[in-house]
C-alpha cells in the first residue's frame, strides 16, 4: 500500500498557482473619550480586532466561526461526559457514547453514525486479528477495613478510579501487609504474604503480577501519587491513580484485583501497620469481564463539491470516570465545533465547505484500529486530521503548554502549517470565555510522537497527516483530580477555535486560498531549513569526527530539504486541477512564475554550500567522500518494499516467534528493550518504505528525523546526540530487523531494478 | 441579616423575684447582690462564651446523638457523590418550570432511585398564574427561555449571549428582537436620569436592578426594555468586574418591556460607547411566560412503627445556570445522603429507621407552598425539617462561613442546639474529605432572618414543624454567573452531609428515652444564652442614659428569651415520652426557668443598685416604672384597653404572603403600610406570635423582644385588619 496514494493531486501545478493575496483592512478602532467609568477605566479599551488579514482562513468566515464557537457550553460538554465512567467497551462508554448521539441528533446537517466493532470482524490491516478490549462491567467494589475499626476506604460507586481497571471478582477479608514500593523481589523478602492483601505504591500491575502471582497473595492495595514517578507526593495528598491489571491471563493465571487509595489514605494504614497494629480489610469485587464490542461515533458535514475529501477531527472518548482533560475535554471540544459548523452553515452564516468535515469519537488505539479496519480505504478520502487530547488545562501549578505534534517526516503536509497560522492569531483575536481565564495561551509545537493515537492515522498503511493537540505535562492526568475544575473555558474555546478554523480553511479552500497556503509554507520551510542548517553549523562545531558531524548535517539538510519540497507540493492536493500523483512529479522549474520549490532549492542549495564552506573553515580542507560502512554499502543495494498489509505502528505483533530463530528471538528482545520509548522510530522506518528508497536512504532519513518522546529522561536518543543517534539507529541493527522483518513476510529486500 | 439584640427594650412591669430564689438567699443570709455574681459567674463559666453570644458557642457537643451512628455517617459521607452531583445539575439551566428544570428533575429523581430512595413520585402542579395556593399564595406563570444576545450594531460585536452567559437574560423577561437606541439614565430609579431624555421605545442602561427601573418606567415612560449592571448586594464588585448578576423582573403576562443583565465590564465599555455618540445594540430574547406545571420530586427512606411521622430534608433544585452553590450543591447533598443511609441500613450498621426520612426536592418557595398546601396536616407528620441552601462552597475561595438559620422565636425547638452541638463537632475534629480541602471550618449561628428560603413555610404556625436552615453566606459568587462548580468542595459538602444526615437519621429513630439527653443539651444551650442575654442586658442597663425605660426592655427581653428557651426544652417531648422522662425534662425545663429567675433578679438588683447610687449624686431618689417600647400611654391609648387585651385567634392557613397583603387591604391602608408601618418581617411575626392565647398585648411583648421597637398601636391596626380580611376573629 503507497504511503501517499492519495496525493494524487500533490504535483508541480503548485507552481502554476498565482500568488495572490487578499489584502486584509485592519478593524478601525473608536475615537477615545476620557472620563472615568464604571468599571473604572479612564482609558479607551483597544477595539476588538478584525480577524488579521494575513490569517489563511477568509476573515468573515473567522469572524463567524469565533463568534459561534463557546467555551462555557464546550466546558459543559467536557462536564456531562465526565459523568460516565468511560471505560472501553464497557457500560458507562455505552452511556457516554449515546448521549453523544442525543447530542449530535439536533444537528441539521451532520450525519451521524455509531459503528459497532466484534472481535470476529475482518481486519485488513492486522496480519494478525487484535485483541478487542473485553467488556468490564462492575456491579460494586468497595475496600474497608474491619479491624481495628469498621471503616471505608474506596466504593466504587463514589470513585471508580477506586478499582484497577480488568480487577477480577474478589470476596477476601485478610490481614494487609506493606510491602514497600512491591515491585522489586526485595520487597517481599521476610515478609508473609500469602494469603494477605499487600499494601504498595508502585504500578498495579507489576505488583499483582509479583505479590499474588510469584508469593500467592490475595490482592493489591496501590496508595497514592501522580502516575508519573517524579511527581509523586507533591502536594496532593488526595491524589489517586488510575491502576490498570491484564485483561487476559498473566503467566497463565487471571489476575486478581486492586484497590487505588490516596497518598493520605495508604499513610494512615502504612502508620497503624508500623505501629504493629493488625490491619484486616474486606475487599469486595463484584465485577464480569465478557468479549467487549467497541463503539464509535462519527459525523459527517457533507462537503458541497468534493464530498469524497475528507479533513477529520479526532479525539478519543474512553478513560475512567472523571478525566476530564483526559479526554472529556477533547470530546466536549470536538461536539462544540462539530455543532457550532452544522449551526453556522445551516444558518448560512458561512457556506458550506467544498470538502466533507468528519468527527470522530473513539477509544484510545482499539477504537482508531477498529475504524480503519472497518474503512481500510478511508486514508485515501482524508487530507489531514487533527487530533485532540487532553485540550482543557488551564494554566495550573504543574500543567504545561499545549504542545503541537507534527506529523511525522515520512508524511510531510501543509496541514501543520494551516493550524500554525490559526495558533500565531490567538493573542490578536483575544479569545477569552466568560468565567475562563484570562492567561495567554502557550503553545509548543513539537515533533512526531507516540503519546495518543495521532501516531496511528499517521501511520504509512494510513497515510493521514494527523496532529495532535495536546497539554503537557499535566499532574492530574490519569488520576481522580483530573475533574471538571481543571478544565479551563477559555482554553476550550481556543482549542475549538483552531480546530474549527483550520477544518473549515482546509475543507473549504479554493485555488486562490491554496495559492496563500502553499505561500505561506514556503515562509514557514524556509525557516525550517535555515534551522536545519544551524543545526548542521552546530554539529560542524563541536563534533570531534568533523567529516562524520558534516555528513550529517548535510544529511539532516537534505532531509528537511526533501520533507518541506513534500510538504510545499502537498497543497496540490487542494486545487481543482487534477495532476498525477507523487512528489517526485513536483517540477515546478518549468511553470513560471511563481517557482515555490525552486525557492526552496535554491536556499537549500546555498546552505548547502555555507555548510561545506563551515567545514572548510574549521578543517581546512575540503570534506571527504562519505565514508561507507560494508553495512551502509550493503544497505544502499537493497530496496525494501512491503508485501502485506499491516499497521507499521504494530510491527511487533507482526513478527511470527515461528519463523525467526532462538538467536533472533534473543536479539530482538534485546533490541526492543533498547528501543524503550523510541520505538516510534522503526513504525517511521517502516513508514518511509516507498518502493524507491533504499535501506541506506531509509536509515539516513530515520536519523535524521527529530521525535518527541514521551518522556525526556529516556528521550536520551535526540539527534543532536551523535554517538546515541548512532546506536538506535545502528546500520547493523537495522539490517538485522529487516531481516527478520523479510522472513515474517512483512517485506521484500529487493536490489535496484 | 438582623442582629436580635440591636433595639433597646422595655418592660411594663418589675419582675416578683422568684419565690425560691429568694428563700434560698435569705437561708444563706447572702446579700442579693452575691446572687447575682453567682448566678452569672456561674453562667459564664460554665458554658464559656459569653463574650460572642450566638456565634460560634463552645458547647458540650453531640453526645446526645449515638457515637457510634456519628462515626459511622461521618465515615461514608465523602462529599464525594455530591460533588459529582453538583457539576452535573449546574450543568442544566434549572429555573423554574424551565425544559433544563425539567431535565434536572429527571436527573435527581433517577439519581435518587439508584441511590435507594422509595416511593419516589414527582408532583406537578399548574403554573398557570391563577391556581390558589395555601390561603393567600397562587401560582404564578412558567416561562420558556429559548435563548438570547445583546450586540453592538456597529461595529458587529456581541456584549453577551445566553449560552456563555446564562444570567445575561433577566429571568421572566419577555421575548425582544429588533436594533435600540441605547439612553443612559443614571440608577434608572428616579427622575433625575429621565430628565431632558427621550426614552420612549428605546433601551434604557441603569445601575438599578431591573426590576426597580422596570418599576419606576412603569406608567411613566414607554421604554422598551432595560440593560441593568445592578451590583448584586455587593456596593464594590470591583474584585469581580465580570460578574453578570441574576435578576428577576415582576412577571407580567401583557408586558413586552425586556430586560438584560451585563457586568461592570461590559457597563464600563458601554459608557465609554456612549460618551463617543449615539449607541445602537441589537437585542434578541427568545421567551415567553405562559401556562405551565411546576415539578416537585419526593420520596422517602421509609421508617419502622412510626413511619407516618416524618424528618424533611428538602432543597430547592430551581434556579439559573450554573447556580452551583445556589442550589446544586443543596439538591446534591441530599442525594449523597441517601446513598451513604440506605446503604447503612442496608448494611445493618445503621439501627432501623423508626420514622420516616423524606427528601424533597422543590422550586424555591413556591414548591414550599405547594408541598404544605397539599399536605395541611403536615404538622402532625412532620418532626423537623432540614433545609439545605448553599451548603458546599469552597470556604476559602468563596469568602464564606456556613449559616445555621435558627426558627423564629415563636417557634421555640430543640432542633438549632441539636444541629448546633454537630456543628461543632465539626470544629472540634475538624473532620475532612480524603477528596477535599484542608481548609478549617468557619460556622455561625444566626436568627431567623425571614422568608428567605423554604424553611420559612414549615415554621409558620398554622403549619408548625421546626425547621432549620443550613446556608452559606457571604459567597463571592452568589447569584451570578461565576457561581460555578469550581468553587465546591468535597470538604464542606461532607461536613453539611454530616450534619444534615446524622441528624435526619438520629431523629428517624429517636423515642423517649433519647429525649433526656437532648433536653439536657438544650438547657444547656438555654443557660448559656440566658447567661449572655444577661450579660448584655446588664451593660446596657450600665451604659444607659434612661434607666427606667432600659430596664423595662431588657427584663422584656430576659422574660422572652426564658420563655422561648423552656419551650425549647420542653419540645424535646415531640420525640416521645414517658413517665420517667418527663420527670427529668421537668427537672431540665426548672433548673432553666429558676436561672432564668436569678438572671432577672440579678439585672432587678442592678437596676435598684444603679437607681440608688445615681439618685443620690442627682439628688433623687425614685423607682420608675416604665414601659416596653411602644407601649406608651398615647400608643396604648390610640389602640384602645379592650383591644389590648383582646386575643386574636387565627384563620389563616399557611404565611401571609406579604403582596397579597397589601393587594387586598383597603388602598387607604395600603398606604399607610407602604409608608412603613408594621413592615414585613414585623408582620410575619405578629401573625405567628398570635396562637389564640396571647393578648395583643402580648404579642407586642414578644415581637418587640425578637425584632425591636414597634408602636402597640401598629400591632392592633394590622390585627383589625387581619380581621377584616377574615384571616383573624376576636375571641
Amino acid at each position: 500500500m503507497s504511503t501517499n496514494r492519495k496525493r494524487r493531486a500533490r504535483s508541480a501545478v503548485i507552481g502554476t498557482l498565482a500568488l495572490v493575496l487578499a489584502a486584509g483592512s485592519a478593524g478601525a478602532g473608536h475615537a477615545a473619550s476620557p472620563g472615568v467609568f464604571v468599571d473604572g477605566t479612564v482609558e479607551e479599551a483597544a477595539p476588538q480586532v478584525a480577524p488579521p488579514s494575513d490569517l489563511l482562513l477568509d476573515g468573515n468566515a473567522a469572524a463567524a466561526i469565533l463568534n459561534e464557537i463557546s467555551g462555557v457550553r464546550a466546558k459543559r460538554y467536557v462536564t456531562r461526559l465526565t459523568a460516565y465512567n468511560r471505560i472501553s467497551a464497557s457500560p458507562g462508554y455505552h452511556e457516554a457514547a449515546e448521549w453523544l448521539l442525543a447530542e449530535l441528533d439536533g444537528a441539521e446537517i451532520l450525519q451521524t453514525r455509531l459503528e459497532r466493532y466484534a472481535p470476529e470482524d475482518p481486519q485488513p490491516l492486522r496480519k494478525r486479528p487484535s485483541l478487542i478490549l473485553p467488556n468490564w462491567t462492575v456491579r460494586g467494589a468497595e475496600l474497608r477495613t474491619i479491624e481495628p475499626v469498621d471503616s471505608l476506604i474506596v466504593n466504587y460507586a463514589e470513585t471508580p478510579i477506586s478499582l484497577a481497571r480488568y480487577s477480577r471478582p474478589a470476596r477476601v477479608t485478610a490481614e494487609l501487609v506493606d510491602v514497600g514500593i512491591g515491585t522489586r523481589a526485595t520487597d517481599y523478602e521476610g515478609v508473609d504474604v500469602a494469603g494477605k492483601v499487600v499494601l504498595a505504591s508502585g504500578f498495579s500491575s507489576t505488583v499483582e503480577r509479583i505479590a499474588v502471582g510469584e508469593h500467592g497473595a490475595a490482592g493489591v492495595v496501590v496508595a497514592g501519587g501522580s502516575s508519573y514517578d517524579e511527581w509523586k507526593g507533591w502536594g496532593y495528598p488526595g491524589m489517586q491513580t488510575w491502576q490498570v491489571l491484564s485483561p487476559g491471563p498473566i503467566d497463565n493465571r487471571e489476575p486478581s484485583f486492586a484497590f487505588s487509595i490516596t497518598e493520605e489514605q495508604g499513610e494512615a494504614l502504612r502508620r497503624q501497620l508500623r505501629a504493629g497494629e493488625h490491619v484486616v480489610v474486606t475487599a469486595i469485587v463484584d465485577a464480569v469481564l465478557s468479549p467487549g464490542t467497541q463503539e464509535i461515533v462519527t459525523s459527517v458535514l457533507p462537503g458541497s463539491s468534493s464530498p469524497d475529501q475528507e479533513v477529520l477531527l479526532l479525539g478519543h472518548l474512553d478513560h475512567v470516570r472523571p478525566s476530564a482533560n483526559d479526554n472529556a475535554s477533547g470530546s466536549g471540544t470536538l461536539l462544540e465545533v462539530a455543532l457550532a459548523l452544522d449551526r453556522l452553515v445551516a444558518s448560512g452564516r458561512v457556506a458550506a465547505p467544498r470538502r466533507s468535515i468528519r468527527f470522530l469519537w473513539m477509544t484510545e488505539g482499539a477504537g482508531t484500529y477498529g475504524f480503519l479496519n472497518a474503512h481500510p480505504s478511508i486514508g485515501d478520502r482524508i487530507l489531514a486530521a487533527i487530533n485532540l487530547d487532553m485540550v482543557g488545562e488551564g494554566r495550573l501549578p504543574g500543567t504545561g503548554p499545549m504542545n503541537v505534534h507534527r506529523p511525522p517526516d515520512s508524511l510531510p503536509s501543509y496541514f501543520f502549517d494551516v493550524v500554525m497560522n490559526v495558533i500565531d492569531h490567538l493573542d490578536t483575536l483575544r479569545l477569552r470565555a466568560p468565567t475562563g481565564s484570562e492567561s495567554l495561551m502557550n503553545v509548543r509545537a513539537k515533533p512526531f510522537s507516540a503519546n495518543s493515537g495521532h501516531y496511528i492515522t499517521s501511520d504509512g498503511a494510513v497515510g493521514i497527516p494527523t496532529l495532535l493537540l495536546n497539554h503537557g505535562p499535566d499532574p492530574f492526568h490519569h488520576t481522580n483530580l483530573d475533574a471538571p475544575d481543571a478544565v479551563d473555558p477559555t482554553t476550550l474555546q481556543r482549542v475549538g477555535f483552531i480546530a474549527a478554523a483550520s477544518a473549515y480553511l482546509v475543507a473549504s479552500s479554493d485555488d486562490r486560498t491554496a495559492a496563500r497556503i502553499a505561500t505561506h509554507v514556503l515562509a514557514a520551510a524556509s525557516r525550517r531549513l535555515a534551522d536545519a542548517a544551524a543545526e548542521g553549523f552546530g554539529l560542524i562545531a563541536k563534533v570531534s569526527d568533523a567529516d562524520e558531524a558534516y555528513w550529517l548535517a548535510e544529511r539532516k539538510l537534505h532531509h528537511v530539504g526533501a520533507r518541506e519540497e513534500g510538504a510545499l507540493g502537498s497543497v496540490a492536493e487542494l486545487t481543482s486541477a487534477a495532476w498525477p500523483a507523487g512528489q517526485a512529479a513536483l517540477n515546478s522549474a518549468t511553470h513560471p512564475p511563481a517557482d515555490l520549490a525552486g525557492v526552496l532549492r535554491t536556499q537549500q542549495a546555498a546552505l548547502g554550500e555555507a555548510l561545506r564552506l563551515a567545514f572548510e573553515q574549521r578543517t581546512g580542507r575540503p570534506p571527504r567522500a562519505r565514508d561507507l560502512s560494508t553495512s551502509e554499502q550493503l544497505a544502499a543495494t537493497l530496496v525494501p518494499r512491503r508485501t502485506a498489509p499491516y499497521l507499521n505502528e504494530r510491527w511487533v505483533d507482526e513478527i511470527d516467534d515461528e519463523l525467526i530463530g532462538d538467536d533472533d528471538r534473543e536479539w530482538l528482545a534485546g533490541f526492543k528493550a533498547q528501543l524503550i520509548q523510541s520505538y516510534i522510530r522503526i513504525p517511521e522506518m517502516l513508514n518511509l518504505l516507498d518502493g524507491h528508497r533504499s535501506l541506506l536512504d531509509v536509515r539516513d532519513a530515520l536519523s535524521a528525523e527529530d521525535f518527541d518522546f514521551m518522556r525526556p529522561t529516556f528521550g536520551v536518543g535526540s539527534p543532536r546526540d551523535l554517538s546515541l543517534e548512532y546506536r538506535r539507529t545502528d546500520m547493523d541493527d537495522i539490517l538485522h530487523l529487516a531481516r527478520i522483518m523479510e522472513r515474517c513476510g512483512m517485506l521484500a529486500l529487493e536490489k535496484p531494478r | 441579616m438582623r442582629l436580635r439584640r440591636a433595639s433597646h427594650w422595655e418592660s411594663t412591669r418589675t419582675p416578683a423575684l422568684p419565690r425560691r430564689v429568694v428563700g434560698l438567699a435569705r437561708a444563706l443570709r447572702w446579700p442579693q447582690g452575691l446572687i447575682t455574681i453567682v448566678v452569672v459567674v456561674g453562667l459564664v463559666t460554665v458554658n464559656g462564651a459569653a463574650a460572642r453570644p450566638m456565634i460560634g458557642v463552645s458547647r458540650s457537643g453531640s453526645a446526645q446523638i449515638d457515637a457510634e451512628l456519628r462515626r459511622v455517617v461521618r465515615d461514608e459521607l465523602r462529599g464525594q457523590v455530591a460533588l459529582d452531583h453538583v457539576r452535573q445539575l449546574s450543568t442544566f439551566d434549572r429555573t423554574a418550570t424551565t425544559e433544563g428544570y425539567h431535565q434536572a428533575i429527571e436527573y435527581v429523581r433517577d439519581a435518587a432511585q439508584r441511590a435507594g430512595l422509595q416511593q419516589l413520585e414527582v408532583i406537578r402542579f399548574p403554573a398557570d398564574g391563577v391556581a390558589p395556593i395555601l390561603d393567600t399564595y397562587r401560582s404564578g406563570w412558567a416561562w420558556r427561555l429559548g435563548g438570547g444576545e445583546l450586540a453592538y450594531e456597529h461595529p458587529d460585536e456581541r456584549i453577551c449571549r445566553y449560552e456563555d452567559i446564562p444570567t445575561c437574560i433577566v429571568k421572566y423577561s419577555p421575548a425582544a428582537n429588533g436594533v435600540f437606541e441605547v439612553v443612559d439614565v443614571g440608577p434608572g430609579t428616579s427622575a433625575a436620569g429621565y430628565a431632558g431624555k427621550d426614552v420612549d421605545g428605546k433601551l434604557v442602561f441603569a445601575s438599578a436592578q431591573a426590576s426597580a427601573v422596570l418599576a419606576y418606567a412603569a406608567g411613566r415612560h414607554h421604554i422598551a426594555g432595560v440593560i441593568s449592571y445592578w451590583d448584586n448586594y455587593l456596593p464594590d464588585r470591583s474584585p469581580f468586574p465580570d460578574q453578570v448578576a441574576w435578576q428577576a423582573v415582576a412577571q407580567d403576562p401583557g408586558s413586552d418591556v425586556f430586560a438584560f443583565s451585563i457586568s461592570k465590564r461590559m457597563a464600563g465599555q458601554l459608557q465609554r460607547r456612549l460618551a463617543a455618540g449615539a449607541v445602537r445594540l441589537r437585542a434578541h430574547i427568545d421567551a415567553e411566560l405562559f401556562a405551565g406545571e411546576y415539578e416537585l420530586l419526593t420520596g422517602v427512606l421509609p421508617g419502622g412503627d412510626l413511619r407516618n411521622e416524618e424528618v424533611l430534608v428538602i432543597a430547592h433544585l430551581n434556579h439559573h445556570r450554573p447556580g452551583a452553590n445556589d442550589n446544586a450543591r443543596g439538591s446534591a447533598l441530599g442525594l449523597e445522603m441517601i446513598g451513604v443511609l440506605a446503604r447503612l441500613l442496608e448494611r445493618g450498621t445503621l439501627p432501623p429507621l423508626r420514622r420516616s426520612i423524606r427528601f424533597l426536592w422543590v422550586p424555591e418557595h413556591r414548591g414550599t407552598q405547594i408541598f404544605v398546601h397539599q399536605n395541611r396536616d403536615y404538622g402532625e407528620r412532620g418532626v423537623a425539617v432540614i433545609d439545605n441552601d448553599m451548603v458546599g462552597a469552597d470556604q476559602a475561595e468563596s469568602g464564606s462561613i456556613f449559616l445555621l438559620t435558627r426558627p423564629p422565636d415563636s417557634m421555640p425547638s430543640y432542633l438549632n442546639d441539636l444541629m448546633e452541638s454537630l456543628l461543632e463537632e465539626v470544629i472540634r475534629e475538624q473532620f475532612r474529605s480524603p477528596y477535599g480541602s484542608r481548609n478549617p471550618f468557619h460556622y455561625r449561628v444566626v436568627p431567623y432572618s425571614g422568608a428567605i428560603s423554604d424553611h420559612a413555610y414549615f415554621v409558620d404556625r398554622s403549619v408548625g414543624v421546626p425547621a432549620i436552615m443550613l446556608s452559606t453566606d457571604p459567597d463571592n459568587f452568589y447569584h451570578s454567573n461565576e457561581d460555578t462548580a469550581d468553587h465546591i468542595d468535597a470538604t464542606t459538602l461532607m461536613r453539611a452531609g454530616y450534619v444534615a444526615a446524622s441528624a435526619a437519621a438520629w431523629l428517624a429513630t429517636a423515642g423517649a428515652a433519647e429525649t433526656v439527653p437532648l433536653a439536657q443539651l438544650v438547657g444547656g444551650g438555654a443557660l448559656s444564652r440566658l447567661g449572655s442575654t444577661l450579660a448584655d442586658s446588664m451593660m446596657r442597663l450600665q451604659q444607659a442614659t434612661e434607666l427606667a425605660p432600659t430596664h423595662a426592655e431588657q427584663s422584656n427581653l430576659l422574660r422572652h428569651v426564658a420563655a422561648c428557651e423552656i419551650a425549647a426544652v420542653i419540645s424535646v417531648k415531640r420525640l416521645g415520652t414517658s413517665p420517667t422522662t418527663a420527670r427529668q425534662i421537668r427537672i431540665v425545663e426548672e433548673t432553666v426557668s429558676a436561672q432564668a429567675t436569678a438572671a432577672l433578679l440579678a439585672l432587678e438588683h442592678q437596676y435598684q443598685q444603679l437607681i440608688n447610687s445615681r439618685g443620690k449624686a442627682e439628688g433623687v431618689v425614685r423607682t420608675p416604672i416604665a414601659e416596653i417600647p411602644g407601649a406608651g400611654p398615647a400608643e396604648r391609648a390610640a389602640c384602645g384597653a379592650d383591644l389590648l387585651q383582646a386575643v386574636p385567634e387565627r384563620g389563616l392557613f399557611g404565611p401571609l404572603r406579604p403582596s397579597w397583603f397589601l393587594d387586598n387591604v383597603e388602598a387607604e391602608r395600603r398606604t399607610w403600610y407602604e409608608a412603613g408601618h408594621a413592615g414585613g418581617s414585623f408582620r410575619e411575626a405578629i401573625v405567628n406570635f398570635a396562637d389564640g392565647d396571647r393578648t395583643v398585648t402580648q404579642i407586642h411583648a414578644a415581637v418587640v423582644a425578637e425584632l425591636g421597637e414597634l408602636p402597640v398601636s401598629d400591632v392592633c391596626r394590622f390585627l383589625v385588619d387581619l380581621v377584616s380580611l377574615d384571616l383573624f376573629s376576636w375571641r
